[in-house]
């Protein structure tokens, strides 16, 4: 009875409980795990199944022990003496973590923990494989020292650990780790598969969807199958005695606020309206939004309202942007700078109409 | 004729003279003359000296006393002293000094031949009556007598702190003038040997001819020795004769130091409040009661210094924290109030080494034992000064030190003295010590003693000038004094008075003030900060030189920055803004190379950030400068959500395995929907099929992801809000705000199941439990079943030990169990102990 997503994930790769979509790949993936398995790279957009994908694989080399998981601290020392710990969740057979946690330090943990981990050897070599798994999570963040760290241990202990990293954009991984992996990509499900699978769990949970709220949920959800699912269940929670057919999509509200945001950039183009722009940014960086996000969700909801004239110019602007973000270190001043830029652009482009 | 020397009478004890020789260690026979037909008055001034000849004494330590007059001085009459007829002396002297030292071995000489005879003089005159007085300690108080007339003060009246002095007219211009006689302290040692001289010769007699022949000759020796080394500085006074008088090596602020209480210019009430509090420590360093010091006490100085009820009473703060801004004279404070106290001080500051280890040795040699077996008697109060600076885990070691009681408690008062009261090493430290925050220092009584300063370097300078000086130093005393002493060279060299604009052109040329993070701010964004003196906005250049100083000054401080962000946004057009926005950018990116590769190098380009964003930006408009206020609480709030992220990905089964963003992006937005479900507030059992089942698919996915309400009081009201608190994370200030909302007695509800299903979750794995959870009697049934269980295993234990200690029962007894499963039966007492101890 856990939330739907936690629910009706695939437990395996193939066969009854098997992925939905991209069978073919899930095959390769089978065919992997059977033979001596390499180090993965799996990339994709949020929602897709790469996660899934993962813990399936792992079942399928270790069977239901990898279920069995355990979270752990681990605490390690910078250079500088500081301690800090991370959170790893680990079975007797993997080991899964997030070294971008740490910010900046991942590259002590890269050159610590994981190094120390690929080196000691499977406890039950006996029992299943030789070799043990090091799942690291958005590995996209990881900063250029972390990646290149990642190198010779890749190599040198391969025998004994196998690295999987799962990332959603393969531009941010170094090429030298692009070519120790064998890249699996899992773009995001067509819309039909997005039905096809929502239909299925609707049946599962005797649900009453009509056709038209279930065609919103699947254009609304993006090929995001996570966020297709948390909606529908989001939908028969509230509206508890049966779905109407005009029922509301709900939509996180950091996504209502942005474009409550964007609507008072269009509206007036002042440095007032700047600062009160500001505060809202201020608000959602508050609340652990990834300032990318931020970015790419402003620029969806202000584009529409651009004459298409300016649109061009707007878009290289928030590309500008959101890639000194990326070098840069306060998200504020990036975002703050794109609102400024785009207010100049749209009020040049007003008064040049008029 | 007798004009240059005054021969006055002394008034002194006559009997001092009897024995006396020529002057000792190194002290200079300096005489006052101006002519060269004085050679007969020196020898019978020699010989006064030695005790022979007429019993007058003279004015011969003008130079000496008025080279050191300054430190000698009493606080309360120290501007009373002359200096206009010390002047002409001294220059006669110095002109004279050569001759003068000629001379002196002449009357060196005398002087042997004369003691040789005043020796004999003394055997035939004085050695009858004087035989019995002729004692060790009679010889000792004269000599002390003898060594503490000597040192003198000249002034222009009489001294008020009644000490002794001597009147004279002076030879040059005819005023009359007043000498001070002051206390000297004398090392032990050279008092003990002179005496032990002086008994021997007045015991020996005869023998004594060749110590005291000896005794001049090593005289003549250093006088000699002296005689080259005053040449030698003659010559170099002479090849800068242009330098004037005052121009000396040793800083003002080390000369005009406050000497002693008195002179403290901090506000007298916090200097008798720290006073008091030293005082407090008499019962336990000097054994001395207190209890009539904190009886005279005012009634809010008493909720302060209150004495502790150890065993050894001590004040309940066992330390002072005093804090003030740079120059203020805190270290000046501590040191005169501990040693007004009777107190040594040790001193500790940043330039020793202050780890845990060192701290301890200090403790242990200071504070912590009671008796000091060097030569000074004085018990030891340790000053921690600069102690801002000092690592986090000393400050702990020390608050451990002065918690400690009975064998290892401080008995000794430590002062500890900082610039920022509120640096975070001292968090913890703030709680224990007594915390005293020095104002500034008041302006006019600086300014008075700057110019009281200036009266004693013969400065020209009024007080306006030296206000004006005061406010350019931000009324800090250190810096003023500096600052005169500066612009006290510069007038010199320019030979011009001290005026404003000597100070004006002095303090710019040493630093920019102590202008406010504000002023800089403003001058960055404001044209207004730029005027010249004619009133017109200087040229860029010259401003572009401002503000490259104040890049320097605040080159890599966050705050600066912030503060700029924060107020940038003035009003001009949009495309400004845009441009000067681009500087940000700029300047971030130069901080995340600094930062991340360490790389400082970068570090000399921030100045054209500051210059660039003040070249498009500046108006003559007036931009109300804000404190960048907003980015600490957005700080502070992101902190708070990240604990909030990390708490749901340490506790529940499935938040731990999904990362960061996938849970603050789609699952904790719509878990807030779903764990708030649109159900009536009412007793369980009364929820029909489907009202249950949404019940219980909420209670399990708060579950999953380690989420509860708990209850909360908000303005004297209980409500129900999540932990972690979730709500807070995801739901924003939205213009409509549309979100279910749960009533508190549901959420209550929920709170409840999630506690009981917890309690299970730690029996059952995850898996069985959620295909096993169907409806609610299950549960209950449940629970009792497993509670049942436990118990039969606890009793069946019990059981077990009883057997195998051979006794049995078939007693239920239970303790606080809330449960009824025990049965009911008749048992005595005796009964009772015979089935739980067994049969005795």
């Amino acid at each position: 009875m856990a939330l739907w997503v936690d629910k009706y994930r695939p437990k395996e790769l193939l066969g009854k409980d098997g992925v939905d979509y991209h069978l073919e790949q899930a095959k390769h993936l089978k065919f992997l795990s059977a033979d001596c398995m390499p180090h993965l790279l799996f990339c994709g957009p949020s929602g897709a199944g790469k996660k899934t994908r993962i813990k399936c694989l792992l079942r399928e080399l270790y069977g239901v022990g990898v279920d069995k998981t355990q979270l752990i601290m681990k605490a390690f020392t910078t250079p500088s003496n500081r301690k800090l710990e991370i959170q790893t969740v680990s079975s007797n057979y993997h080991v899964e973590m997030t070294p971008s946690d740490v910010g900046i330090y991942d590259r002590v943990v890269v050159q610590d923990l994981v190094k120390e981990m690929a080196q000691t050897s499977q406890i039950e070599a006996s029992s299943q494989k030789s070799f043990k798994v090091v799942v690291l999570c958005e590995a996209d963040s990881l900063t250029r020292d972390a990646q290149h760290g990642l190198r010779r241990t890749m190599e040198k202990y391969a025998n004994n650990c196998k690295i999987v990293l799962c990332c959603e954009s393969l531009s941010r991984i170094i090429e030298p780790l692009q070519s120790r992996c064998i890249i699996i990509n899992v773009p995001a499900p067509t819309d039909v598969e997005v039905e096809k699978v929502l239909r299925k769990v609707i049946q599962k949970e005797n649900l009453n969807m009509p056709d038209s709220v279930l065609q919103k949920i699947v254009e609304k959800s993006e090929g995001n199958l996570r966020r297709a699912i948390l909606m529908t269940e989001a939908i028969k929670m509230e509206n508890e005695g049966g779905i109407p057919a005009n029922a509301q999509i709900p939509v996180p509200e950091w996504e209502v606020y942005i474009q409550e945001t964007a609507r008072l950039i269009l509206q007036k183009q002042t440095n007032d309206m700047a600062l009160k722009v500001r505060e809202r940014l201020y608000e959602v960086i508050s609340r652990l939004i990834p300032p990318h996000v931020i970015f790419k969700k402003l620029l969806e909801y202000l584009l529409p309202s651009c004459p298409s004239s300016i649109v061009r110019e707007v878009v290289s602007e928030a590309a500008k942007f959101e890639h000194r973000l990326l070098l840069g270190q306060k998200p504020i001043f990036h975002l703050e700078a794109f609102v400024i830029a785009f207010m100049e652009i749209y009020l040049t482009n007003a008064s040049k109409a008029k | 004729m007798d004009d240059d020397y005054n021969v006055l009478s002394t008034g002194f004890d006559e009997d001092d003279g009897a024995l006396h020789y020529p002057d000792d260690e190194g002290e200079q026979l300096a005489v006052v003359s101006n002519t060269e037909n004085q050679i007969g008055q020196e020898v019978r001034n020699a010989l006064e000296e030695v005790g022979y000849g007429t019993r007058k004494r003279r004015l011969n330590d003008v130079e000496d006393v008025f080279d050191k007059y300054g430190r000698r001085s009493h606080p309360m009459d120290w501007f009373e002293r002359s200096e206009t007829v010390s002047i002409n002396v001294l220059q006669n002297s110095q002109r004279n000094a050569a001759k003068r030292r000629a001379l002196e071995v002449l009357e060196q000489q005398i002087n042997e031949t004369v003691v040789e005879a005043a020796k004999v003089n003394v055997r035939d005159d004085d050695e009858g009556e004087r035989d019995g007085e002729q004692t060790i300690s009679s010889l000792c108080e004269r000599e002390l007598q003898r060594r503490y007339q000597r040192k003198k003060e000249i002034m222009k009246n009489p001294p008020v702190d009644g000490s002794n002095w001597i009147g004279l007219w002076d030879v040059i211009d005819g005023k009359r003038f007043y000498i001070r006689t002051f206390r000297e302290n004398q090392t032990a040692t050279s008092l003990v040997e002179s005496i032990t001289q002086q008994a021997t010769r007045s015991r020996v007699g005869y023998r004594a001819f060749q110590t005291i022949c000896q005794e001049a000759e090593n005289i003549r020796k250093t006088k000699e020795a002296n005689r080259i080394n005053e040449q030698e500085s003659e010559f170099s006074q002479m090849m800068n004769e242009s330098l004037p008088v005052h121009s000396e090596s040793s800083l003002w602020v080390n000369k005009y130091e406050a000497k002693n209480f008195a002179d403290l210019l901090s506000d007298s009430t916090v200097n008798r409040n720290i006073l008091t509090w030293l005082k407090m420590w008499d019962e336990c360093v000097f054994q001395r009661k207190v209890d009539n010091l904190l009886a005279s006490l005012g009634e809010r100085e008493k909720d302060v210094l209150q004495m502790d009820n150890g065993k050894i009473r001590r004040p309940s703060m066992k330390m002072l924290l005093l804090s003030g801004p740079a120059g203020l004279g805190k270290s000046t404070l501590a040191r005169i109030v501990a040693s007004q106290a009777g107190y040594a001080t040790i001193d500790v500051n940043a330039s020793d080494a202050r780890t845990v280890a060192d701290l301890n040795k200090v403790l242990e040699g200071a504070v912590k034992t009671s008796r000091t077996l060097d030569g000074d008697q004085r018990p030891a109060c340790l000053i921690l000064d600069e102690i801002d600076g000092t690592p986090i885990d000393t400050i702990r070691h020390l608050i451990r030190c002065l918690q400690a009681t009975g064998k290892k408690a401080v008995r000794r008062p430590i002062i500890g003295i900082c610039n920022n009261l509120y640096t975070p090493a001292l968090r913890d430290l703030r709680g224990v010590a007594w915390c005293v925050q020095l104002s500034a220092t008041k302006q006019d009584a600086l300014a008075k003693r700057l110019e009281q300063i200036c009266d004693m370097e013969n400065l020209r300078c009024d007080l306006s000038t030296l206000r004006k000086l005061c406010d350019l130093c931000a009324n800090d005393m250190r810096h003023s004094i500096n600052t005169l002493q500066w612009a006290a060279v510069a007038s010199n060299k320019t030979k011009r008075s001290i005026t404003m604009k000597l100070i004006h052109e002095v303090v710019e040329k040493e630093k920019g003030g102590a202008a406010s993070i504000f002023e800089h701010w403003s001058s960055i964004l404001e044209l207004s900060k730029h005027v010249d003196a004619k009133g017109g906005i200087k040229n860029t250049r010259e401003r572009v030189f401002v503000i490259e100083r104040i890049a320097a000054e605040h080159g890599g401080e966050e705050r600066f920055v912030s503060g700029l962000h924060a107020n940038y946004m003035v009003s001009l057009p949009i495309g400004v803004i845009r441009k000067a926005s681009s500087w940000f950018l700029f300047y971030d990116d130069m901080q995340k190379i600094i930062h991340s590769l360490q790389n400082w190098s970068v570090q000399k380009y921030a100045s054209s950030f500051f210059v660039s964003l003040h070249l498009s930006l500046a108006t003559h408009a007036r931009v109300s400068i804000a404190y960048p206020q907003l980015e600490q609480t957005i700080y502070q709030k992101s902190k708070e959500s990240e604990e909030t992220i990390s708490d749901v990905r340490s506790c529940g089964h499935f938040g731990r395995q999904t990362q960061r963003n996938e849970l603050v992006l789609d699952i904790l937005p719509y878990i807030v929907k779903i764990a708030q479900p649109p159900i009536k507030p009412m007793n369980e059992s009364l929820y029909n099929q489907r009202e249950l089942s949404i019940f219980n698919q909420t209670v399990s996915v708060m579950c999953d992801y380690g989420l509860t309400y708990t209850a909360t009081m908000i303005k004297d009201q209980i409500n129900w809000l999540f932990t972690p608190a979730i709500d807070v994370l995801t739901m924003f200030p939205l213009e409509e705000p549309k979100r279910p909302y749960l009533a508190n007695a549901t959420r209550q509800l929920i709170a409840h199941k999630i506690t009981l299903t917890r309690v299970r979750l730690a029996d059952h794995t995850p898996q069985q439990q959620s295909e096993r959870i169907t409806t609610n009697t299950d549960k209950i049934k449940e629970i009792i079943d497993t509670e049942n269980q436990k118990k039969k295993k606890r009793l069946s234990a019990g059981a077990m030990k009883r057997k195998e200690q051979g006794k049995h029962s078939d007693v239920i007894f239970t303790h606080q169990d809330g449960d009824s499963n025990a049965v009911k039966k008749k048992v005595t007492i005796q009964q009772l102990n015979s089935i739980i101890f067994g049969e005795s």
